[in-house]
């Protein structure tokens, strides 16, 4: 007999024996995709079927959508894939978990490597036929309930392609476990540690580096590094990612084809595990001994890390992460011990491992505890360091980053959204080169300081309670490697002095302010807006340059201490070509998608040389004042008293509106528009306390309604008497 | 011929089959026999390809057995415990065996299941212990291969049964030359159907050879020496054991019937009578040699 032969012999007596796991594949991919298609083209097709050349409505298309989607990314078919991958490996490879049927199977006049590959293929091509049978069948299902056959496109059978795949390599993986592995429990078990392993892995050196390191920040490449090793780590989450990028219509065939050229290396591995396994393994917990220990320390530390991190953060002493790590350590080496040897007694076998393992899972939690990495304290030298950005935590939260992008909507059709890509931050990495380098390492010396009281206290910064400010630093070394720190740093005069010099730099400024680097050629418009309107600037070609010039030397001329001091008078915005062109794109379909308000900047009125064109453009931006005020609504919703405490209670709250013009002038100096706050964190303000502030201002001849604005009352810029009586109470 | 040169097996830090030599020739039966834990099951286990020797051979023919289906079909092995597929009926394991075995004898074995008044069509778990034995004895004969390995084939077995089994062994030996190993504590069992006996205690054979030359070559002799003479005093007889009951002494001896005949003459006992010794004696002589001390785990 050929070995052809007798393979699909035993390929055939295999799936005699398996009957059970062929039942429960069928029954689990027909109740997960063929009765649910079922089911929903029925209800389609009574609904919809009658007249099939009838427009289709958005509720039809998103019925057609969910029908397609159970052909296509199917969650419980997904779930149900990843459970048949364990049992067809378990099935298939079990045998040689008994002694029996070892001495059974590897008794007979057949060679090994034909065992292998008739289960090995059974578990494959099984369920492959009977979920492509079921894909067939639910297109087929789809089709004649009335959807056209362009809605249901190819997805039915690039699903099919990409579950398999990866069911493959789950599949492949769970074989991996069995013939690692002599018990069945130990083997699922087993499956589970390679299914979660790396993620957990990463995320545990991630979380140490997090939990330990004040000062770690994470930056998009570690982050990029994370995600990376979350992905290619394990086959599970692998999976997870390849639905994800199918879900949303990425047809992922370069990562397809590299699963499934992992999996075709995993299933030689595999292979190669199983001519080398030896019959004698059946039973045993393990199939190879020298894998025991390796594969215990790599449990029993990163279990001690977790139990430390776990107990200090319930308790932040260091007697609670020691009792924490030896907890872990312990109880995973016991639990691993146990397994090993099937008898609990032997929980404390392998004492000098035992000890040895938790002498270092020690060691690691005091080297995070104590920082003997010197991480935190860390801090460059000056000949060491080439530039760097800093991201100053009462920073410029406002300004837009990103760009456009274009995007498709359910119905395929184009539209452009907004790309808001890493954020601040990372603009920043990539864009500040700052190389006057004192005030930004005097900021981290303080940071590091900061750190190391901290650290010493054992206090978290959250509960410090002193005024601290953020502080992100990245330093490009001279040696080409970067560095990256996020500080707490204590605003004492010195910190002041070095945050104002850090702020007037000009390399600082380009670096964090995007329309520094717009060049006026790309200049399509010029919109101003003050108090919720805007309104376009006419100017011809030349003015929006020298408007755009103004501007740019406004805001690189603008000091710290000048914006202590003052808040916009309104917003000023500098529309691309591109900006224009897709909102065009977009007005009809997709105006939703706001991009005009993208990309505004405050003016000042400290922007002289702003303000001056924009006059000269025909527009005057107004001070708050009883000329353009409705009224004023002051909602106390807290009643203070004189000795400074205050009740909030509704009951005691209450509303008052200003609408004669005396008063309204009263209090208009005080309006601080929280809009042109929240564009000015500098900006040195005496707040009401207990208040809200919404100002209605008067209605204009082409507004349709007047226009409500939300203020805060800043107490600086009124008298005391004033304040008092409006009941007006400054709070810190 | 199976050949074993230094055949060794070891689990861990046990040396379950320790450097075993034996040649095994067909057309006999080769009775495999040993203190539990002697290492039979593990020999056997060598014998049919399941385990990989850590040391040493095992050939049919000269052709290693590991991995060499054409020699493993030259055998069929039966295991103390046969694994049989769950919820399969002896027809079905047919059907399984004729795939692998290609001298599977079906007709040989519908008769032996009827035979034996084993319905081919039930459950195997529904059977007793000592039927699933004959199932899987009916398996091996029916096999065709040249040897049969039996691991406590026959234990489980009701006397007639036994007896059923070792006929068609005979039968087979004569029709086609089968060479049946069976490897056994209960050597009553083994004492009528051997040609040959591999003696395994400790994971090492401490002999293997014809039954009949082991019987011819060592003696229960009775004897009551004349005064004044002891044991010590027989010279020219290799004494392997001794007992003393007032005059009369017991020894088991090592030895030709002639030679021993001879040494006792020329001693000129009072009385004395050689007593062939079962394959039992035989054993527990043998194992007390080497320290494995009856009387210590009697007492």
């Amino acid at each position: 007999m050929t070995s052809r032969n007798l393979c699909f012999k035993l390929m055939k007596e295999d799936l005699k024996r398996r009957t059970w796991t062929l039942a429960i594949t069928i029954l689990g991919l027909l109740f997960s995709i063929l009765v649910p298609v079922a089911l929903k083209c029925s209800e389609y097709a009574e609904r919809y079927g009658a007249d099939p050349m009838a427009p289709v409505s958005s509720a039809q298309y998103r019925q057609i959508e969910n029908i397609i989607n159970l052909a296509g990314v199917n969650g419980f078919a997904i779930f149900i894939l990843i459970i048949l991958s364990l049992l067809w490996a378990a099935s298939g490879f079990q045998y040689l978990h008994n002694s029996r049927k070892v001495d059974f199977y590897h008794s007979i006049p057949v060679k090994r490597h034909l065992l292998f590959f008739s289960r090995y293929a059974n578990g494959i091509l099984v369920p492959a036929a009977v979920y492509l049978l079921f894909q067939v069948c639910a297109a087929a299902l789809i089709l004649r309930s009335g959807i056209p056959a362009y809605e249901l496109g190819d997805i039915w059978w690039r699903a099919w392609v990409m579950n398999m795949v990866y069911y493959s390599m789950l599949y492949t993986t769970a074989a991996a476990a069995m013939m690692l592995t002599g018990n069945l429990v130990v083997g699922i078990l087993g499956t589970g540690v390679f299914y979660g392993y790396g993620p957990m892995a990463a995320a545990l050196v991630f979380g140490y580096l997090d939990n330990w390191f004040e000062t770690f920040y994470m930056t998009r490449e570690a982050n990029d590094l994370l995600y990376r090793i979350v992905q290619y780590s394990s086959p599970f989450a692998n999976y997870m990612y390849a639905v994800t990028d199918l879900g949303e219509g990425l047809w992922n065939f370069p990562q397809a084809a590299g699963a499934a050229a992992v999996t075709a290396a995993l299933a030689m591995a595999v292979y190669g595990l199983y001519r080398i396994r030896p019959s004698e393994a059946a039973g045993k917990a393990m199939a190879f001994p020298r894998t025991c220990m390796p594969i215990k320390v790599l449990l029993v530390i990163p279990a001690a890390e977790v139990f430390g991190m776990f107990f200090y953060l319930l308790r932040p002493t260091t007697v609670w992460l020691l009792f924490g790590t030896v907890c872990g350590a312990v109880l995973m080496h016991c639990v691993m011990e146990i397994i090993y040897h099937f008898d609990f007694r032997k929980l404390f076998a392998h004492r000098i491992c035992l000890g040895l393992c938790t002498a270092f899972a020690v060691l690691l939690s005091l080297a995070g505890r104590y920082d003997w990495y010197g991480y935190d304290s860390w801090v460059p030298d000056a000949a060491d360091v080439e530039s760097a950005s800093v991201q100053l935590g009462y920073g410029d939260d406002w300004v837009t980053y990103g760009s456009l992008e274009k995007r498709k909507d359910y119905n395929g059709e184009e539209y452009y959204g907004w790309d808001y890509g890493w954020g601040q931050t990372e603009y920043i990495f990539d864009h500040m080169q700052i190389t006057d380098l004192y005030p930004v390492l005097e900021l981290a010396e303080n940071g590091a300081a900061a750190a190391r009281r901290m650290r010493s206290q054992a206090e978290f910064y959250e509960e410090s309670g002193y005024d601290g400010m953020r502080y992100v630093v990245q330093y490009r070394m001279t040696n080409g490697s970067r560095k990256t720190r996020t500080y707490v740093v204590v605003m004492d005069e010195a910190a002041q002095e070095a945050l104002a010099s850090v702020h007037d730099n000009l390399e600082y400024k380009t670096g964090i302010y995007p329309l520094l680097q717009q060049e006026s050629g790309d200049l399509a418009s010029v919109y101003f807006q003050q108090y919720n309107r805007s309104k376009p600037v006419k100017l011809d070609r030349d003015g929006m340059e020298h408007l755009l010039q103004a501007y740019q030397a406004d805001l690189m001329e603008q000091t710290l201490e000048s914006r202590r001091k003052e808040l916009p008078l309104g917003t000023i915005q500098f529309r691309t070509v591109q900006m224009e062109e897709a909102m065009k794109w977009n007005q009809a379909e997709h105006p939703y998608e706001g991009l005009e308000d993208r990309c505004y900047y405050p003016v000042y009125p400290s922007f002289a040389r702003t303000l001056e064109a924009l006059e000269e453009a025909g527009i005057s931006p107004k001070l708050m004042n009883e000329d353009i005020i409705e009224s004023v609504a002051v909602y106390h919703y807290a009643v203070y008293g004189e000795d400074g405490t205050y009740d909030d209670s509704s009951d005691t709250a209450w509303n008052a509106v200003y609408k004669e013009p005396a008063m309204i002038r009263e209090l208009a100096p005080a309006l601080c528009s929280t809009a042109y706050l929240s564009m000015n964190p500098y900006y040195e303000i005496v707040r009401s306390g207990g208040t809200d502030v919404t100002v209605t201002m008067k209605q204009e001849a082409d507004e349709a309604e007047p226009r409500v604005i939300s203020c805060e009352l800043d107490l600086n810029r009124i008298s005391e008497e004033t304040a008092e009586t409006y009941q007006l109470h400054p709070v810190s | 011929m199976i050949e074993t040169r230094n055949l060794t097996k070891r689990f861990g830090d046990i040396t379950a089959v320790d450097h075993v030599s034996a040649d095994i020739r067909e057309g006999s039966v080769f009775g495999l026999i040993g203190t539990n834990g002697a290492g039979k099951s593990t020999f056997l286990r060598l014998l049919s390809g399941v385990l990989k020797p850590d040391e040493g051979s095992v050939t049919i023919d000269g052709q290693e057995v590991f991995e060499h289906t054409e020699v493993k079909s030259r055998f069929f092995y039966i295991s103390d415990d046969q694994y049989f597929f769950s919820n399969a009926t002896p027809e079905e394991m047919m059907i399984f065996y004729r795939t692998v075995y290609p001298r599977f004898d079906t007709r040989r074995f519908i008769h032996l299941m009827e035979s034996f008044e084993l319905n081919r069509r039930r459950k195997i778990n529904t059977f007793s212990k000592g039927m699933r034995k004959q199932v899987s004895v009916i398996c091996g004969v029916c096999a065709g291969t040249d040897y049969l390995f039996c691991d406590e084939t026959f234990d489980g077995l009701d006397p007639v049964m036994r007896q059923a089994v070792k006929s068609i062994f005979i039968g087979d030996m004569e029709e086609r030359n089968l060479t049946p190993i069976i490897a056994s504590h209960n050597l009553r069992e083994l004492e009528d159907i051997c040609d040959h006996v591999g003696l395994l205690h400790k994971g090492g054979i401490l002999l293997s050879r014809d039954l009949d030359d082991m019987k011819l070559n060592i003696h229960k002799l009775q004897c009551v020496l004349r005064p004044g003479m002891t044991a010590e005093d027989l010279t020219g007889l290799t004494i392997m054991k001794k007992e003393e009951r007032g005059s009369l002494l017991t020894l088991t001896v090592r030895g030709k019937r002639e030679e021993v005949e001879a040494a006792l003459a020329a001693s000129q006992p009072i009385f004395a009578e050689l007593i062939p010794l079962s394959l039992e004696e035989i054993f527990i002589s043998e194992t007390e040699v080497v320290g494995y001390d009856i009387k210590k785990l009697v007492l």
